[in-house]
């Protein structure tokens, strides 16, 4: 039964890229396809689908969604994978999901700190993302904004801070496992008292762009877009006592059906041309050491870096959780 | 008596489609049933998950919010909805047509396109609010539950609208002349005649409302803040990034289900008591009305099409409007994100139109049988029919995906991610609108018409599709249409069920919205609701009727 449907299945997915190619695009050499689950933004998939493109004659098709759904399609796939490689989560989600990773060392990943690749390589860290506060200057004057985690934790921001659900939102529990190793269960509470929780981490930078909220705790190429993109309301905080990253990393789907091709993908993706041409261009920070600058933006050397280590979050995960959710509950 | 031997051919059609909606609703919502009744931890059978739905502060808070939104939302629309069926259909006003026709439209439009674009206009720097600021009138922002109400209220009173101006125009003319030549005044006609014929269409049209609210979690997402829903978070324990609970998932939509259904049953208990079935042999008149009313009427009406409209000009205008990545460049042009949509990724615009199109015709051909069951068949195999084709509009969309990509993604046939399982989801959840509209005619024909030509020697398959199907062919195109039309604007059910390169249009639309990035997001609205509109249109026009009006 399950045969026939696939056999349906390709030939109406032959119809439609047949139609597509016949009105729109040239017809295709004869290659693989790579098929990516990802929780990027779709313009930036489509750069790298024509990147890979033109350098390999594969073609990449792109499943947006969420990190944690992603995880969950994989292993329900496990018999039958119909995705080859992830890009790009939360390290310690995908260390959590290793099991059905396939070890694959990218050339590419030579250069790259020994914590930035799993020990097996089931994952390898491509970038990271920098854990910032998003001032709208409608709402909190320059002169006003905080420049520290220990600021924001001031009376005079209760219910001017957003920030996203750690319990939903891999990011969000980035930027509160950050913060409790800074300042523990005291600074917690505090921050639960003053911050507004919203369920997508997406709303909260959105929401402030928009001018819902005055000051969001979001991910620095998030904000970054808005202020490239010229909207001078916003502003980017940098906190002086640690700016919290987050390396985030592709990985190879267990029994994916086209290896080779998937490899060829992950050795696009973690090229220098590839990661600098994201960082330039979506401001997502490179983890090659050998990557370029970008005007407009920090170096990394010249913030007060704090790491997270994906083991030690992941360990950590369920007592952290706990503590927040018993804040939020009797809030 | 003939049509219905045992193993006569509508035996058979029977068998088949309780057969179908046994595997596509029935089983598979049991199977989301199960897993509420298993601890997450242990597996275990336990009741702790709904203890936990009605015990928890948090749980309690999103269940009443959910009423609570709905509630409103109906009444807002009821109140907005009924005026409106009224004026336009029992009174002379210019234009009236028109009106009727753009006061469908807002249907057609995806829920969370309008709580975007209504942010747009309403939001704390949302364009009107800032106006409103420069003449010094200082408007909350709409961005919480009073937004999320608004839009709720302004998509779905066109099912009010639709249900009762149905039922206007079923009132005998003669019933309210009778009542006037009794002495009757004219308010005293309105109450103790139309009125009673009305209510129970009110009731239908409320009910829909009320589905359609509780079970939408895109606008509360996009809109509500942290006024947190319960289908929002259902969906969000199914996803969760941080390793959901199912079980909880399975608990929460179950409720919801529950008090669906539970509203549908008292909404059935309570309308056929009161239904009064006629046919109306000479339509009710068409009053006029004086000057000064006829204007008041028409601003009125005009007013209420023109704001529920006004997500269509945010959509049409932001499509074309110049941006550089989420930052919007608004009065500065660019045909940039159109030329994006329609060339690098004209896929999920191909797929919206093939899914839908395959959806609608085998629920077209399904719908007609079905429909011919359940209004010949007396008893209770056709009660059962009737109940269970209907299901589907009462679970919510997201919770039917969830259920249908939980049963099948194993065993003998493994459908999850693959782009049948989105079309059987269209099928199911759309053809309850296709039996609505065919059904309703089927009642006006007599069935001994057809037994006279089963009589006369031809054979009953023969005999429905010559004397029935020509009958019931204008229901079934109008219902052919609506299906269409709510299964490309369809979003709860796509996004839990597509895989790969199955994206849709409105899959394209929330995924950009949720980055930010309302530019590319308006080009794929625009093409959405161009490529709605234009059919519409149409056929408007050579069927000579708006198809969306015989829901």
């Amino acid at each position: 039964m399950s045969m026939v449907w696939n056999k349906v299945s390709k030939m109406a997915n032959g119809l439609v890229f047949g139609l597509a190619a016949l009105g729109l695009t040239g017809t295709a050499a004869l290659a693989d396809e790579v098929v990516l689950y990802s929780s990027n933004q779709p313009e930036l998939l489509d750069v790298i689908a024509q990147g890979f493109k033109e350098k390999t004659g594969h073609t990449m098709t792109s499943v947006r969604m969420g990190t944690g759904e992603a995880m969950k399609r994989i292993a329900a796939e496990r018999a039958n994978p119909l995705c080859d490689v992830f890009w790009s989560g939360d390290l310690a989600v995908l260390d959590n999901a290793k099991a059905d990773f396939a070890s694959y060392k990218s050339p590419e990943a030579a250069g790259l700190d020994a914590s930035l690749v799993e020990k097996d390589a089931k994952w390898t860290a491509s970038n990271t993302h920098l854990m910032i506060f998003m001032v709208n200057t409608d709402l909190i004057p320059e002169a006003d904004m905080p420049k520290s985690w220990a600021d924001l934790l001031d009376p005079r921001f209760k219910g001017k801070i957003v920030i996203g659900n750690p319990e939903k939102s891999g990011s969000a529990y980035a930027q509160v496992y950050g913060f409790y190793q800074m300042y523990g269960d005291k600074g917690l509470e505090k921050l639960v008292e003053n911050a507004t929780i919203l369920d997508s981490s997406s709303l909260v930078y959105k929401g402030t762009a928009e001018g819902e909220f005055a000051l969001g705790i979001t991910m620095e190429y998030a904000a970054q877009r808005y202020v490239a993109g010229g909207n001078q309301k916003i502003k980017i905080v940098y906190p002086t006592d640690g700016v919290i990253s987050a390396p985030e990393g592709a990985a190879m789907i267990k029994g994916s059906k086209h290896p080779e091709a998937a490899k060829q993908f992950m050795d696009y993706l973690l090229s220098k041309e590839v990661e600098d041409m994201i960082f330039a261009k979506y401001f997502r920070r490179a983890t090659r050491p050998d990557a370029a600058e970008v005007v407009g933006m920090p170096a990394t050397a010249s913030l007060k870096i704090f790491n997270v280590d994906p083991t030690e979050a992941g360990n950590a995960k369920k007592s952290i959780l706990a503590k927040w959710k018993k804040l939020v509950l009797n809030k | 008596m003939s049509r219905f031997r045992i193993f006569s051919v509508w035996n058979v059609v029977f068998l088949m489609a309780i057969v179908v909606l046994f595997l596509l609703v029935v089983y598979p919502m049991g199977s989301i049933f199960q897993a509420s009744l298993l601890s997450a931890d242990t597996g275990e059978f336990t009741w702790g998950n709904y203890l936990d739905v009605f015990t928890t502060k948090f749980y309690r808070r999103c269940l009443w919010n959910s009423i609570f939104l709905s509630g409103l939302a109906t009444v807002f629309s009821v109140i907005i909805g009924v005026p409106f069926a009224f004026l336009t259909t029992r009174y002379k006003l210019p234009h009236a047509n028109i009106l009727k026709t753009l006061g469908t439209l807002p249907l057609i439009l995806p829920t969370f396109i309008g709580a975007e674009a209504w942010l747009l206009l309403l939001g704390r720097n949302g364009i009107l609010t800032q106006f409103f600021h420069s003449i010094g009138l200082n408007t909350p922002s709409i961005y919480g539950w009073q937004g999320v109400v608004l839009v709720y209220t302004l998509q779905f009173f066109p099912f009010v609208f639709l249900m009762v101006s149905a039922a206007i125009n079923s009132v005998d003319r003669s019933l309210e002349e009778s009542a006037r030549n009794l002495g009757a005044s004219p308010w005293r006609v309105f109450r103790t005649v139309t009125l009673p014929v009305v209510t129970p269409s009110i009731a239908s049209g409320a009910l829909i409302v009320f589905c359609m609210s509780i079970e939408n979690f895109g606008v509360p997402t996009i809109i509500g803040n942290d006024y947190k829903v319960l289908a929002e978070q259902a969906y969000s324990e199914f996803v969760s990034e941080m390793g959901g609970n199912p079980s909880m998932a399975g608990a929460l939509s179950t409720v919801l289900v529950i008090v669906t259904l539970a509203l549908t049953i008292l909404q059935k208990v309570f309308v056929e008591r009161k239904s009064y079935s006629m046919s109306a042999l000479r339509p009710p008149e068409i009053l006029p009305l004086s000057k000064w009313k006829t204007r008041f009427a028409w601003l009125y009406c005009a007013g209420l099409v023109f704001v529920s409209l006004a997500p269509f000009l945010v959509v049409l205008v932001a499509a074309v409007t110049k941006t550089n990545g989420p930052v919007m460049y608004y009065g500065q042009f660019s045909l940039d994100n159109l030329a994006i949509a329609l060339q690098a990724a004209p896929r999920p615009i191909l797929n919206s139109f093939f899914l839908s199109t395959l959806a609608t015709v085998i629920g077209m051909f399904f719908g007609m049988a079905v429909s011919y069951i359940v209004v010949r068949r007396r008893g209770w195999s056709g009660y059962t029919l009737d109940l269970v084709m209907m299901l589907p509009l009462v679970i919510a969309g997201s919770v039917l995906g969830i259920a249908l990509a939980a049963t099948y993604n194993s065993g003998p046939v493994v459908l999850t991610g693959t782009w049948v399982i989105l079309v059987l989801a269209y099928f199911v959840r759309k053809t309850p609108f296709s039996v609505k509209t065919t059904s309703a005619l089927l009642h006006q024909i007599d069935a001994s018409v057809e037994e006279a030509s089963i009589n006369l020697g031809v054979p009953p398959l023969r005999s429905f599709m010559k004397v029935v199907v020509p009958v019931m062919l204008p229901g079934i195109i109008s219902g052919a249409i609506i299906m269409w039309v709510t299964t490309l604007a369809e979003l709860s059910s796509t996004i839990v069920l597509y895989y790969g390169p199955w994206s849709t249009m409105t899959v394209q639309v929330f995924q950009y919205i949720g980055s930010g990035d309302f530019g590319p997001a308006s080009a794929y609205g625009a093409i959405l609701i161009l490529s709605v509109v234009v059919p519409l249109f149409l056929l408007n026009k050579f069927l000579g009727r708006d198809p969306m009006q015989s829901l």
